[in-house]
């Protein structure tokens, strides 16, 4: 493709970012930053006067960090097994590691406490047994509960960016290295690490960022010691309106993320490979010998524990009525007890959720494919730049972007405050860089002599990419939709703070439930959960299905 | 004992893909496997390299059980189909991969690398990134990577299956020489029989998992002991026939008399007339008791060194020869007279039931 | 389950064709949070005598969606905006985005409610925000539950409080000032740092320390919680099997618990000013307020209006709440949040 027509690609996600993010982010920051009355900076000064923010930045920082090197170091090997092997359930199992991902933090919270808390399930048993006096794991607001909760998030991020990239590699590769005398470890450090480098960057990028601007998760479980700039930026915001010193921990948040962006960008350009043409992705190895089998059943069962406890203590709690085990709460769900107007029929929430998700996944997906073609055929300065910019609502306060948007959203044709296309385009923008992160290693690993093939027989540039970039991007686009998908059934984002009419979705009912007391309320908060990661369940093998079958991923 | 020895190997996948298989290879020499595709010559050798453990069977290597050994302890040598080059480094790393796992100091490994470059021709490339080279460099870095560190066997799979026809015929030879030079144990696995026959010491032929014949490329042409290995090698004039008297073999042409006939009588046979066993005679009456046949020219095809013609005889039978290019042999249509030599002639024992032979 | 996704789906397409048709009618809009909720049948009173639909948009919590209102006040989103409470009232009032509006229904509303004098901001509904306590769980122990907030720094009580971080939580913010009012701006930290150290539980939000940590909940281990004086009656109302007596009791005592007041008001820059003010009429009425208890777990400002059963027969209100004033309160937040975080947390 030329270049100059090439920058008609990056036109439409451009235009997108620059209505709906950087147009409400400089109102509410003129709006912030603007003198008011006589006390034009009072609060900024403060920002600079203690010591205080800057801990809490290191914090926010080291605690990202963690959680990221743990997850990937628990996931690799999950990775691996996906890659590699071929085995029954697979694509089930694949489809629940992403349903964490979705659920909201109360409930997140709320499964782990369940699990994990002093007088949770595992406690309890333990405590039974062995009959001691005090809980085994006194893990609530310590720093391992809520990094916990973050590799339950983030698991599947690195699952499917790096798995699925693993599966693309050269088969031969390892093979040959073996021949060369190489022992596993080598041959792991050597070859495949580097070959992986781009897929495992992009994923802890992405989980970094997620990390670090996380709210909910290191609140809840961490506890109010433990405070991030997130939740800062969150107090000042709403609790204290005391806006400057929020757009500056903003600022200070943005600026701080895409400095880290734009270093992890350049990296990329620098290790992306381009596969050699001759070379063919490994198929999955057909029989499994014992050891294989050995290797497989270990990091299922592993994950399967890490992932999947936690989403059993919250259907066993939907499911423990006080009259013993039964469907008390799910059939509680569809009776209005009240007759309120505000009952939220769990079709009805389903329905909406769906709705928006699929909306945002479609937003996200058109642009997403847009901005990674743009960007993997780009040359090194627009591209460095303009990567991480596309970035940038991931890590953006979800307050800050909330408030922007009343702030700018309001006259035709942008009056779109109280519309209901708004979740969507807020969704859409946070999961744009997921889409961007899954499609741009795959397409820039396709090697351009398979094109300079298919231009020599005779295809038009339309025909090579169909015949050559499509099929391989296929798979990518599948990856970033998943997360799409999930990102907007989770409602992550400025979404809590975007006014909407009457279009409640589930995350929305199940804080509604839990916001009362009653064993009722609680009670269908879990079946209301369930159904949550039920919907998403069904909504990702649906959407597995639009997958190529290459058996692969 | 042999060099390489191999016993009873078997290996199955959904179906058997190695079945039973022995063979013994000695030091220095060349063997090829040769095969069509899905015969199971790329499962042995992966075999013999330790990439897949076999269901059943042993493998000797120097007089030692190698058989459960790991790959990276074997001290084979591979090349494969694909090359597998890693892509991330460029020609000096990719060929200096194997002596670094040798663990060798750094001035040791620079010496060998630059040494085995050199050989192989790519000193100019050393620096170059491995998606730049074309195929045929690439083939050649994939060589030079698998000889550096020295194996004591090398195996080599399809490795010019991905380049053009002039390259191929340069390369094998060049390939043949560089493995002689360093006397170089290799198996070297392909389905193109020329392949086979310009390389290798012995062949194997194979089929469906198993053995059919192993000989020297002569014996293998000369006297090819099936209908398979015969159809697999090209040959064309296959008739089916039965042994009578005095040596004789009664065919749909004739009795013909091959100059070593010593199988017994009364057996079914199928006796091949090699290609470049007929001459254009003039002037002679056919005689199919001296080799002497005459008929229709239906095909008539110049490649150069020779003409080959496809000739059907009387009782309708089709027989293709390459004739010496000095006689231009009569036009499409016209009436033809060959002398078929009887020395080569071959007995394949065999039977070949069906009537039509192409 | 497939009878009525059909069915439902038709009601679905059977409503937005209504409200295609329905497009007629002028469109009144109710700015509100999101724990807003009042019946069906109410609303639906509302939108036939007055020839209107009625839209209403939530988003976030009270503090949240206030905000919003200031920062769209040059082009306001909705005409009616319901939920600033007394704690928020003073920045409501300062940042001068509602219009007075004196209703004839506030004749009927007590006067001790009515914080505005200039009526931009009308008293619609109040509770009061105070400890609630874990009946079954002191019985089963054999000790007595506490009865003021003193008792909560006694040893016996160690390790049995659970309280919400003001700094992000309604009735946490509540529960605070309800210390500030009650030991005075210089006492109030004595009170928390004695609090602190008797292994009182900082939670985020009342779903974390009702859900998470209240022993109502199911792993909870503190049957003691900042809550609503009508939890009690909420938690029969939605329970699952029949409760005889409320499983939680309110706390009280005098000058222990924080009243919390909400407000509706007219945004200025309505264009349905009219309508706005019939809502507004509407709110203060019979009906609507009637109606509340059972569906925010609020009091109604008008005393004269009937409460349900499960009200009258678990809820009390606090006699001597604690009270500040909305400008106290405004002047004073930022200052006790810091110096609360610095006493507590750090």
């Amino acid at each position: 493709m030329k270049q100059r027509s090439r920058y008609f690609l990056i036109i439409p996600p451009l235009i997108f970012m620059g209505l709906f993010y950087f147009y409400p982010l400089a109102s509410i920051f003129s709006l912030s930053f603007a003198p008011q009355d006589n006390t034009p900076f009072k609060g900024v000064e403060k920002l600079f006067s203690s010591t205080y923010y800057v801990r809490v930045l290191w914090f926010t920082t080291w605690q990202a960090a963690l959680s990221t090197l743990l997850t990937l170091v628990l996931a690799l090997p999950v990775a691996f097994v996906f890659a590699r092997y071929t085995f029954r359930g697979k694509d089930l199992l694949l489809s629940l590691t992403t349903i964490p991902f979705v659920l909201p933090t109360v409930v997140t919270a709320a499964a782990f406490s369940a699990l994990l808390g002093r007088g949770g399930l595992v406690n309890t048993v333990l405590m039974q047994l062995f009959g001691l006096e005090q809980p085994v794991f006194r893990l609530e607001h310590t720093v391992w509960f809520f990094l916990m909760a973050h590799v339950f998030y983030n698991f599947t991020v690195v699952l499917r960016l790096v798995g699925g990239f693993w599966a693309r590699l050269p088969g031969q590769v390892h093979d040959a290295a073996r021949m060369l005398g190489a022992t596993g470890r080598v041959v792991f450090l050597r070859v495949t690490l580097p070959l992986l480098a781009p897929a495992i960057m992009a994923a802890s990028l992405l989980v970094f960022v997620f990390c670090f601007t996380s709210f909910g998760v290191v609140l809840i479980l961490g506890g109010p010691r433990l405070a991030t700039v997130e939740v800062e930026i969150f107090r000042q915001a709403v609790h204290l309106f005391n806006l400057p010193v929020a757009a500056a921990l903003s600022l200070v948040q943005i600026l701080f993320t895409f400095g880290l962006m734009v270093a992890y960008t350049r990296l990329e350009r620098r290790t992306s490979v381009a596969l050699l043409p001759e070379a063919t992705p490994k198929r999955t190895a057909l029989t499994l010998g014992p050891k294989d089998r050995l290797v497989i059943n270990t990091c299922v069962c592993g994950m399967a524990v890490l992932l999947g406890a936690p989403l059993l203590a919250l259907f066993i709690r939907s499911i423990l009525t006080e009259t013993g085990v039964g469907l008390t709460y799910y059939l509680a769900l569809f009776e209005n007890r009240a007759q309120s107007i505000l009952y939220v029929a769990p079709a009805v929430a389903i329905l909406n959720s769906i709705g928006f998700a699929l909306a945002a996944t479609l937003i996200a997906l058109i642009l997403g494919g847009l901005s990674s073609a743009f960007l993997a055929g780009a040359k090194a300065r627009p591209a460095v730049l303009l990567d991480p910019i596309l970035m940038l609502p991931l890590s953006t306060s979800a307050v800050t972007l909330g408030f922007g948007f009343v702030v700018a959203l309001d006259e035709p044709p942008l009056n779109l405050r109280s519309s209901w296309v708004l979740p969507a385009i807020a969704h859409a923008l946070v999961a744009l860089p997921f889409v961007i992160r899954s499609v741009l290693p795959a397409w820039r690993s396709i090697p351009q002599s398979l094109r300079e093939a298919a231009v020599m027989l005779g295809a038009s540039p339309w025909r090579v990419w169909f015949a050559v970039d499509w099929p391989i991007l296929r798979r990518a686009l599948m990856v970033g939709a998943v997360f799409a998908f999930a990102i907007s059934m989770g409602e992550f984002g400025a979404t809590v703070f975007v006014a909407r009419p009457q279009t409640p979705t589930l995350p929305l009912a199940i804080y509604r439930y839990l916001s009362h007391p009653g064993s009722l309320n609680y009670g269908q908060a879990m079946a209301m959960s369930c159904l949550l990661m039920l919907t998403t369940g069904i909504g990702f093998g649906l959407l597995e299905k639009l997958r190529p079958a290459s058996g692969n991923f | 004992m042999a060099f390489l020895e191999i016993d009873n190997l078997g290996k199955s996948f959904d179906r058997p893909a190695v079945r039973d298989i022995s063979l013994k290879l000695e030091q220095g020499r060349i063997l090829c496997l040769l095969g069509p595709s899905g015969c199971g010559k790329t499962t042995l050798l992966r075999l013999i390299a330790g990439l897949e453990q076999p269901d059943q069977g042993k493998i000797f290597f120097e007089g030692r059980d190698v058989t459960r050994k790991p790959v990276h302890l074997r001290k084979f040598g591979m090349m494969f189909q694909e090359f597998a080059l890693f892509p991330h480094k460029n020609v000096f790393d990719n060929v200096a991969f194997g002596l670094q796992m040798l663990n060798l100091d750094d001035a040791r490994v620079e010496k060998q690398t630059l040494a085995m470059l050199d050989l192989t021709g790519l000193t100019e490339l050393k620096q170059r990134n491995v998606a730049e080279l074309s195929g045929g460099e690439r083939q050649r870095v994939a060589l030079a990577r698998s000889l550096a560190p020295r194996p004591r066997l090398l195996m080599l799979d399809e490795p010019l299956g991905s380049l053009d026809r002039a390259l191929r015929e340069r390369l094998l030879l060049e390939i043949r020489s560089i493995l002689k030079e360093l006397q170089m144990t290799a198996i070297f696995v392909t389905h193109d029989q020329s392949e086979a026959f310009s390389v290798a010491d012995d062949i194997v032929v194979m089929n469906q998992g198993q053995v059919v014949q192993k000989d020297t490329p002569e014996s293998l042409y000369m006297r090819p002991e099936s209908l398979f290995v015969a159809r697999f090698l090209g040959f064309k004039n296959l008739l089916p026939g039965s042994i009578v008297e005095a040596g004789g073999i009664k065919t749909a042409l004739g009795t013909l008399y091959p100059a070593h006939a010593d199988v017994a009588e009364g057996k079914k046979v199928t006796l091949l007339l090699r290609p470049e066993s007929a001459r254009l005679v003039r002037g002679r009456e056919p005689d199919v008791a001296l080799g002497i046949i005459a008929g229709r020219v239906v095909g008539r095809l110049f490649i150069g060194q020779s003409y080959r013609v496809r000739v059907v005889t009387e009782n309708d039978t089709e027989l293709t020869f390459d004739l010496p290019n000095l006689q231009p042999p009569p036009p499409v249509g016209g009436e033809i007279v060959l002398q078929i030599n009887p020395e080569m002639m071959s007995l394949i024992p065999d039977f070949c039931t069906s009537r039509r032979l192409s | 389950m497939k009878l009525k996704t059909i069915a439902i789906m038709l009601t679905l397409i059977g409503l937005t064709l209504h409200g295609q048709a329905a497009e007629k009618k002028p469109v009144l809009t109710l700015m509100t949070h999101d724990s807003f909720a009042v019946g069906k049948e109410v609303l639906a009173q509302f939108e036939r005598q007055q020839g209107v639909t009625l839209k209403i948009i939530k988003s976030g919590d009270a503090g949240a969606v206030l905000n919003q209102a200031i920062l769209s006040k040059a082009n306001p989103l909705a005409d009616v905006f319901y939920g600033v409470d007394n704690t928020f009232m003073s920045r409501a009032l300062k940042a001068g985005i509602f219009m007075a509006y004196a209703s004839p229904q506030l004749k009927r509303i007590p006067d001790d409610l009515k914080l505005d004098p200039g009526n931009r901001l009308l008293p619609v509904s109040y509770g009061d925000v105070c400890l609630n306590y874990d009946r079954k769980w002191f019985v089963d122990k054999g000790i007595e539950p506490p009865q003021d907030l003193d008792d909560l720094l006694k040893p016996a009580y160690k390790s049995l409080t659970v309280v919400q971080n003001p700094a992000i939580s309604s009735p946490g913010m509540a529960f605070l000032l309800a210390t500030v009012g009650r030991y005075g701006q210089s006492g109030y930290l004595n009170f928390w740092q004695q609090l602190r150290a008797n292994d009182a539980y900082i939670a985020n939000g009342w779903t974390d320390a009702y859900y998470g940590q209240f022993t109502r909940a199911k792993g909870g281990t503190r049957p003691i919680v900042v809550s609503y004086a009508s939890s009690p009656s909420a938690e029969v109302f939605y329970s699952e099997t029949k409760l005889d007596d409320a499983p939680t009791v309110a706390i009280l005592a005098p000058q222990t618990a924080f009243r919390q007041i909400e407000f509706v008001g007219i945004l200025k820059g309505t264009r349905q000013q009219e309508l706005a003010a019939k809502l507004v009429d509407f709110m203060l009425d019979y009906s609507f307020q009637q109606d509340i208890p059972l569906h925010m777990w609020v009091f109604p400002a008008n005393p004269t209006v009937p409460l349900p059963d499960v009200f009258i027969k678990y809820t009390r209100q606090a006699d001597n709440p604690v009270m500040l004033t909305p400008e106290a309160i405004e002047a004073g937040r930022e200052k006790w949040l810091e110096e609360w975080t610095e006493t507590v947390l750090r």
